[in-house]
């Protein structure tokens, strides 16, 4: 990676530019010491220098994984608005789900700033708000409408993204907020905070 | 350095052994960034691309001695690719969509996008959106050329990692910029 690199033409500084300002902006917000102990946990070791002290883990896994399942939940939903509802509606829902995926890359161990956290969780919101207006105007549906028309054969399940992505804001704070385990009771493992399958 | 095996059991790392498991979170550290950047230039959305990256390092892990330093960020270039495409047909989706449509009014914001000095963080992540969206525009091996060509690498180096005659890679970064700049042009008239 060396010698000829072709700088002067618009094209390859643009995409240059943006992606050396995304490195730089993942460098800067990700937590790589809990990104290295993921990678021991994927190779199937345990580095100690990497491990946290275990009640404190816990509770951390315990609030990520409650944020992490509700942003499954939420992409879940979103996920369903196809293109054929309204283009615009989709697009904007792609970046929101981008947005919210995003979270959840950032969130062990809550390295993320509150208001870096925040403001993506903002921008998620004012997504989801464009794309229920443009389905509005485009199909006459809601998005909350749009969704369980296509989880219709699901029953009556009531599902409205709006109020996922306010369950998501609130979950996300309570998180921020609660205080570390020697302080607080255990967290209740038959309620939301029962571990799931995972982050994928 | 104390490595707990997945039994639980405790070993020490030898002298050998610690050294790398530094040269590791070195590697981690250099590179981590890129190679996500590298996956979504793909298709990826930003959470594949960290699990693919993810399973790349990991990899490296489990394979043990790191001998030839400078050849590790090719192959952890192309673990983590395979990782992405792996993942990808393991949930039915399609592995790549290599033709996409761009939207017209987001290319449109790509000269707005040149203009501006110090992007916020929505700003910063319009411009990667619509970046991402003119390389999925193009066909799979244009785009690999093209990302492989911005991303610093020279032509000779791009046809010895993709197997290609040198005047195909030029060929291919050549169409591909060509194509781009006729994206960009069609998204500036449509805004007209």
């Amino acid at each position: 990676m060396t010698a000829d690199r072709p700088q002067g033409l618009p094209i390859e500084k643009l995409l240059q530019g943006v992606r050396e300002a995304f490195i730089a902006r993942a460098d800067a917000v990700f937590d790589f010491d809990s990104g290295l102990k993921d990678v021991y946990a994927r190779a199937r070791l345990v580095n100690s220098r990497h491990s946290a002290d275990p009640p404190a883990a816990d509770w951390r896994t315990a609030t990520a994984d409650a944020v992490q399942r509700q942003i499954d939940r939420l992409a879940s939903m979103l996920r369903l608005i196809d293109r054929g509802y309204s283009q615009t509606a989709f697009d904007h829902l792609q970046r929101a789900m981008e947005l919210l995926f995003e979270i959840r890359a950032g969130w062990p161990d809550n390295r993320l700033s509150r208001s870096h956290l925040m403001s993506l969780m903002a921008m998620a919101a004012d997504h989801v708000k464009v794309a229920d207006a443009a389905l509005r105007s485009h199909s006459k549906l809601s998005l909350a409408e749009a969704v369980q028309t296509k989880l219709n054969d699901l029953g009556p399940i009531s599902v409205d993204p709006i109020d996922e992505l306010e369950t998501l804001r609130c979950l996300t704070q309570e998180a921020l907020n609660a205080d570390p385990p020697a302080a607080r009771p255990r967290l209740n493992a038959n309620r939301i905070w029962d571990r799931g399958q995972g982050n994928r | 350095v104390v490595v707990q095996d997945v039994d639980g059991t405790n070993r020490a790392l030898d002298a050998g052994q610690e050294g790398e498991t530094e040269l590791i979170a070195a590697l981690y550290r250099q590179h981590r960034s890129s190679l996500v950047w590298h996956i979504r230039c793909l298709g990826a959305t930003e959470t594949e691309a960290h699990d693919a990256v993810q399973d790349a390092f990991a990899a490296a892990l489990r394979i043990g001695r790191i001998r030839d330093q400078n050849a590790w960020y090719a192959w952890l270039r192309t673990v983590a690719v395979r990782s992405y495409r792996h993942s990808a047909s393991r949930k039915g989706d399609p592995v790549h969509i290599w033709y996409v449509t761009v939207d017209s009014a987001l290319t449109a914001d790509i000269a707005d996008s040149l203009a501006l000095r110090v992007p916020d963080l929505a700003e910063a992540r319009l411009q990667e959106q619509i970046v991402l969206d003119l390389l999925r525009a193009l066909p799979k091996r244009q785009r690999l050329v093209f990302c492989l060509h911005y991303e610093g690498w020279t032509t000779p180096e791009i046809a010895t990692e993709l197997g290609m005659k040198e005047a195909a890679v030029r060929k291919g970064i050549s169409r591909a910029r060509r194509s781009l700049q006729d994206l960009i042009a069609q998204g500036g008239e449509d805004d007209c």
